[in-house]
């Protein structure tokens, strides 16, 4: 049953600062750091969330926490030498701890009981102390000074009322001690005025007068009486010594803990003699010159400072009077609730973005209106002042999350065997708290991958002439308004050979695109989704991160990560973290009167189009746009398209209002492309909102803001918008000249993208890729065989499967081996999967097909890739061979020739493809290029058929067959459309635009069929 | 200073602030005469005149208990002024001895 | 239940609300559409810096819409947000009605299919003196 509960946050939030440090400690002491302070820390610490657990009845964190105290406590006094054994048990105990304050609700479910038995076994082992009767007083209501943690007096419920009282109207609870003549006399004050004015600035709840001293009148001019007292006040610990004329280091700032619920014992009589212990050989004071009501529980320690006073004049050798050692001490801070701050951060912005209204409205009456001028600039100033401050109170060091790695390489060095020193640098170093907190994840996983990847084994390293142990730096330093996170390992480094490969087998890129990528480009591919198999997931790291994850997680934040390598040397990973989040710069865009927001982070340049322009303009690559920008090829994007507004729908090549096409270069990652929309308006800062998560399935939008007018308009995110455009970034090529880049670009247009597989036997077989709609990866077991024909499952169906070298005339071998792949065919009717043996390569590449040299069914024709000599497969022919009753349909055939087809269609692949079976159905086939090379065909041969793709360069297919309607010697021809988009709103347009038949491109026997009724359709008997 | 005996009590009489060079002065008066004066078992400080009285003299005032507790004998400080009670009681003085 | 309840008007259909989960009514209801979100959502509002998210609510239940035009003249209502919901939510309305004590004998469960709407976004239904009124079970509506 947990009591208090409205506090418990603190104590959450305190315990876990405390389990920290002793974490930090404990590495400490084993590392042989076994100084007292450290251990007094360590000892602190458990103690604190002991006596504070206890304030809520956490009754199994007072069980753990307490024997680990008793435990530390006989380290503490010596009488136990701390080894690896006793550090591991402590860790685990502390990460016991740390479980159940995580999980405070249900702590007292958790079983401690074998931790504390090996505990305790390992203190009997030892030796036994006479400690335990000490720790069993602890259930007084004690006051522990916040330096030092240790208990200063106790008391009374009567007191402790008090105090609290005192606390809840934030008063300061402290111990003054003073001597008398010392501090009092020597300075000349009026004891009488000096107590007066303790009593006006505060209360006293408890005091001690030492008077053993004076031992006789003789001793009167030489001895001093010694007080201390206890009391509360509002004064600030900086104030107080001001305000009493004392020093500072009489004065001490004290907590008070309550532990467990009992009655609290206000008598004397007890225990003062197991406090006592070791000083009682100094203690020559005799108990009745002490004038003290409450008992003093003190440690060893406080004890001594009081009866050290007494013996010599030296008071300041002694545990409290130490100044605060390296634990973090209580200076002058306030416990702000974080929804607090996030409140004041939001208000702070909004005053931000007022005031740039406030200035943009009233920029032309500065002037006028007398004194205006003056009071907006003060305005201005104290806004932009308050927004900082503001900001500052989310800072926090990154030590805070720095502090967990030593324990993250401890264990994992421990388990993989290698010596690792770790170093780190900027702790101080501040980051907004949020950004702190995410960053947590993304830093344990790659020092785990520095310790685990990067860093050989101790063997290794020697043989290298390296340091057996491996070292690993983690630096945090500010540099150009962004924070610098570096991890650095003095490893192996990596191998970006083996990373392009892993890529080039997992599918993630192809060799034509790592030709053209930059060293970082190729590393940064480590970090592609898909490209790390099961990361393993440890203790350690807790849940599976992979660096895809990392990467998302950083730049989510508005942040990106390097990579530099040196094989043999070592890498380094640097995270670039921007300081702020709130507000950012924007540009604020429109696209069918509706206005957007655009981060200027991800903006690179703006480019406005005017038609006419040679240097720019929009080409079309492969069905895509694209712009030519000084050389450089950058997909493009209609925003309008990509949100799916209506009067985007019918654009396809360049819309233009005003004749200028605006387009937005942005970045995203290493990725460039354009984003064209129809006005550009202003900069903008704004506030980001969060999206409400009703719109989370919209890719585009990354958060909400209110513009100057009261508006909400979305903010884009560049990322998603990417997603969902689907673009196949191409590579940039850096040309010299723009012929260069003109022909390149023609070069681009004749290429395909091929599949080059293998079978079982020596031939290299290609396919284009658009005719596969995926490859998978079967175990030769999954074929089950049906009479002589093969099938496997596939999406919960049978698919019948073929090997190629079954009926092509090439070379067949029995290799058996146990993987296999399919090629599932896209855009075919019935499809067969094709299976294969070895996957070589996906390459963008121009096909020049050499039709003579090769030839037989099934085969398409030759070329030559690489210097090899590659096979292009013929899909309907194999598909034919294969099943002849499904694909050979001789009524598709026409009875009289001299039927002439005009065919317009850019793909060289699908021309020759669909040319083929064109003309063995026994038509006359004319082949082109784009429809403008259509419309100049049909003005110089008539034709009976124009087959039209729709996706053409220069002149689609769209406003080729409107070209044809328009123009009475052509507008009667039937035109068919061949095209792979095939959604129910392409066919309408193609309907519209004026086609008689809108067919998919790959299917040939339907579209045989449509020929022959287009033919009829337009009155004409085939 | 004055020194008064009766039937019961020994009584020093402080006709002035007690003040540091005071008590040097007195200091070993008032040792002699206690030393003198075994006999009483009741001291008595009388503070009635006593407007101010400092760090050495509340030194002084337990030097002088001090010394007439060692022989088992009693010490009372009267005629103290509600501000130099006041003192005594925050510092607990008046735990040890009585004051009037 | 029993309570104050907060009657409106869609399509002439009577709901009716638990006061207590209404923040405020807004009259004039400027809104800003938002392309590629989901269609139950007619677009966002700003609630003096809060941002609103509005909904149709005709369309969730199911009832056939006028015209759009209409609406942008009309009222909406603005729920108060709960702790779990950081997000605020509001939806059209065409116009309100009173505020009406109900009493616990007035109270009906809905029948599965209640004029047109399905019984699922209805928590109960009341029985005035002359009309029936739909009280809306918000959880179920905007679980979007």
């Amino acid at each position: 049953m947990i009591h208090n509960e409205e506090f418990i946050n603190e104590f959450i939030e305190e315990a876990e600062s405390h389990l920290q440090m002793v974490e930090t400690g404990l590495l400490a002491m084993e590392e042989g750091k076994m100084n007292k302070e450290n251990i007094n820390n360590i000892f602190r610490s458990i103690h604190s969330i002991k006596g504070t657990a206890g304030f809520f009845g956490l009754d199994r964190i007072v069980e753990l926490a307490h024997i680990m105290e008793n435990l530390l406590g006989e380290v503490r006094n010596e009488k136990i030498q701390p080894d690896s054994v006793m550090v591991d048990l402590l860790l685990t105990g502390n990460d016991q701890l740390k479980a159940m304050v995580d999980d405070v609700f249900n702590s007292h479910e958790y079983d401690v009981s074998k931790l504390v038995e090996s505990m305790s076994n390992l203190m009997e082992g030892k030796e036994a102390t006479s400690n335990d009767e000490a720790q069993k007083k602890e259930s007084e209501t004690t006051v522990t000074s916040t330096e030092t943690h240790e208990t200063v007096l106790t008391i009374n419920s009567k007191q402790r009322e008090q105090i609290e009282d005192a606390k809840k109207h934030g008063h300061y609870l402290y111990r003054v001690k003073i001597g008398i003549n010392k501090d009092i006399g020597a300075k000349e004050i009026s004891p009488i005025r000096f107590f007066k004015k303790i009593q006006s600035v505060g209360e006293i709840v408890d005091s001690y007068t030492d008077i053993s001293d004076i031992k006789s009148l003789d001793s009167v001019m030489d001895a001093d009486v010694y007080f201390s007292f206890v009391f509360t006040t509002v004064l600030e610990k900086k104030l107080l010594p001001i305000a009493l004329d004392i020093e500072d280091d009489t004065i001490e700032e004290l907590n008070l803990d309550e532990q467990l619920s009992k009655e609290l014992i206000t008598t004397l009589s007890e225990d003062e003699e197991s406090s006592k212990e070791t000083e009682e050989t100094e203690n020559d004071v005799t108990e009745e010159a002490e004038v003290h009501f409450e008992e003093e529980q003190d440690e060893p320690n406080q004890e001594e400072t009081l009866e050290e006073v007494t013996e010599s004049q030296e008071i300041q050798s002694s545990a409290s009077a130490k100044k605060p050692a390296a634990v973090s001490t209580v200076e002058d801070s306030v416990r702000v609730h974080v929804s607090l701050l996030n409140d004041l951060l939001n208000l702070a912005s909004e005053m931000v973005l007022g005031r740039n209204q406030l200035l943009r409205n009233i920029e032309e009456h500065r002037k006028e209106i007398s004194g205006l001028d003056a009071i907006l600039q003060n305005i201005d100033r104290v806004t932009t002042e308050l927004q900082e401050k503001v900001m500052q109170t989310r800072m926090q060091p990154v030590g805070n999350v720095f502090n967990k790695m030593p324990r993250v390489i401890r264990d994992l060095s421990k388990k993989l065997g290698k010596e690792v020193e770790l170093n780190i640098e900027g702790s101080h170093v501040e980051l907004d708290k949020s950004i702190i907190e995410s960053l947590s994840d993304p830093l344990t996983h790659l020092i785990r991958n520095a310790v685990d990847h990067g860093l050989e084994s101790p063997d290794k390293r020697k043989k290298s002439g390296k340091t057996p142990s491996g070292q690993v730096d983690l630096k945090a330093y500010h540099e150009s308004g962004y924070v610098h996170i570096d991890i650095v390992d003095d490893g192996a480094g990596i191998d970006a050979e083996k990373i392009k490969n892993k890529a080039l087998e997992k599918g993630l890129v192809s060799e034509s695109d790592l030709k053209n990528m930059s060293d970082q480009e190729i590393l940064q591919l480590l970090m592609m989704p898909g490209f790390s198999t099961a990361e393993k997931i440890t203790d350690v790291s807790g849940r599976g991160v992979g660096m895809d994850v990392v990467k998302t997680n950083i730049e989510k934040l508005g942040g990106t990560i390097e990579i530099t390598t040196k094989l043999g040397e070592g890498t380094t990973f640097r995270m670039i973290l921007p300081l702020t989040l709130a507000i950012i710069p924007s540009l604020i865009v429109e696209v069918d009167e509706f206005k957007f927001a655009l981060p200027q982070v991800n903006l690179q340049e703006m480019v406005r189009l005017k038609t006419g322009d040679e240097t720019k303009k929009i080409e079309y690559v492969h069905n895509a746009q694209v712009l030519r920008l000084r050389g450089k090829l950058l997909p493009i994007v209609h925003l309008g398209k990509v949100l799916g507004l209506e009067s985007h729908k019918i654009k396809e090549i360049n819309q233009e209002i005003d004749d200028i096409t605006r387009i937005l270069v942005l970045k995203v990652g290493s990725k460039r492309f354009g984003l064209v929309v129809d006005h550009i308006y202003d900069e903008e800062e704004i506030l980001v909102k969060p999206l409400p998560k009703f719109f989370k399935n919209c890719q585009c939008y990354s958060g909400v803001t209110i513009m100057g007018d009261g508006k909400t308009a979305m903010i884009l995110d560049p990322e998603g918008i990417v997603a969902k455009a689907s673009l196949r970034f191409m590579d940039e090529q850096t040309k010299a000249s723009e012929r260069e880049a003109s022909a390149q670009l023609n070069e681009l247009k004749e290429m395909q993208n091929m599949l080059i597989f293998k079978c079982s036997g020596e031939e290299t077989f290609g396919i284009d890729l658009s005719l596969v709609s995926r490859v998978e990866e079967i175990n030769s077991d999954s074929i089950d065989h049906i009479g002589n024909k093969e099938y496997i499952q596939h999406r919960g169906e049978a698919l019948r499967v073929v090997r190629p070298e079954s009926y092509l005339p090439v070379t067949k071998k029995d290799n058996n081996p146990r993987k296999l792949y399919v090629i599932i065919p896209k855009l075919v009717k019935n499809p067969i999967g094709i299976i294969i043996e070895k996957i070589h390569d996906t390459i963008m590449t121009s096909i020049k097909l050499n039709q003579e040299d090769i030839k037989g069914k099934g085969l398409l024709g030759s070329t030559i890739i690489n210097d090899k000599i590659v096979l292009l497969i013929n899909i309907y022919e194999l598909f034919e061979m294969v099943s002849p009753e499904e694909y050979e349909n001789q009524s598709l055939k026409i009875s009289s020739n001299d039927r002439t087809i005009l065919l317009a269609e850019d793909t060289p692949f699908f021309a020759r493809l669909t040319k083929n079976y064109l003309e063995w159905a026994g038509y006359h086939v004319i082949s082109v290029m784009n429809g403008q090379e259509a419309l100049d065909a049909l003005k110089e041969k008539p034709v009976d058929l124009v087959l039209s793709d729709i996706q053409m360069p220069v002149m689609d297919g769209l406003e080729l067959v409107r070209n044809i309607r328009k123009d009475p010697d052509l507008a009667a021809l039937p035109v068919v459309a061949l095209t792979s988009m095939t959604s129910e709103k392409d066919r309408e347009m193609g309907k519209e635009a004026g086609f008689d038949f809108y067919e998919f491109k790959l299917d040939k026997a339907t579209i045989l069929s449509t020929l022959k009724n287009a033919f009829e359709m337009r009155g004409e008997t085939v | 200073m004055k020194i008064t005996k009766d039937a019961e009590k020994l009584e020093f009489y402080f006709n002035e602030n007690i003040t540091a060079p005071i008590v040097k002065d007195l200091k070993e008066e008032i040792k002699e005469t206690l030393e003198q004066n075994n006999e009483y078992n009741h001291v008595v400080a009388n503070l009635s005149e006593v407007d101010y009285i400092d760090s050495t003299g509340i030194t002084l005032i337990i030097g002088i208990y001090k010394s007439v507790e060692e022989s088992g004998k009693k010490l009372t400080v009267t005629g103290a002024r509600e501000e130099i009670k006041n003192l005594f009681s925050i510092i607990r003085l008046d735990e040890i001895f009585t004051v009037q | 239940m029993t309570g104050k309840a907060l009657s409106f008007y869609l399509q002439d259909k009577m709901f009716g609300l638990d006061i207590r989960l209404v923040k405020e009514i807004s009259r004039k209801v400027d809104f800003s559409v938002v392309p590629d979100s989901d269609p139950n959502i007619v677009g966002l509002m700003n609630l003096r810096g809060q941002v609103v998210t509005l909904f149709h609510l005709g369309k969730i239940l199911g009832l056939e819409s006028d015209d759009l035009e209409q609406e942008k003249e009309s009222a909406c209502i603005i729920l108060k947000a709960l702790p779990n919901q950081p997000h605020q939510i509001g939806f059209l309305i065409d116009r309100t009605g009173d505020v009406i004590d109900i009493q616990e004998d007035w109270c009906e469960k809905t029948p599965a299919n209640v004029e047109e709407i399905n019984g699922e976004y209805i928590q109960e239904v009341v029985k005035l003196n002359e009309e029936l009124l739909l009280m809306l079970d918000t959880e179920v509506v905007f679980d979007a």
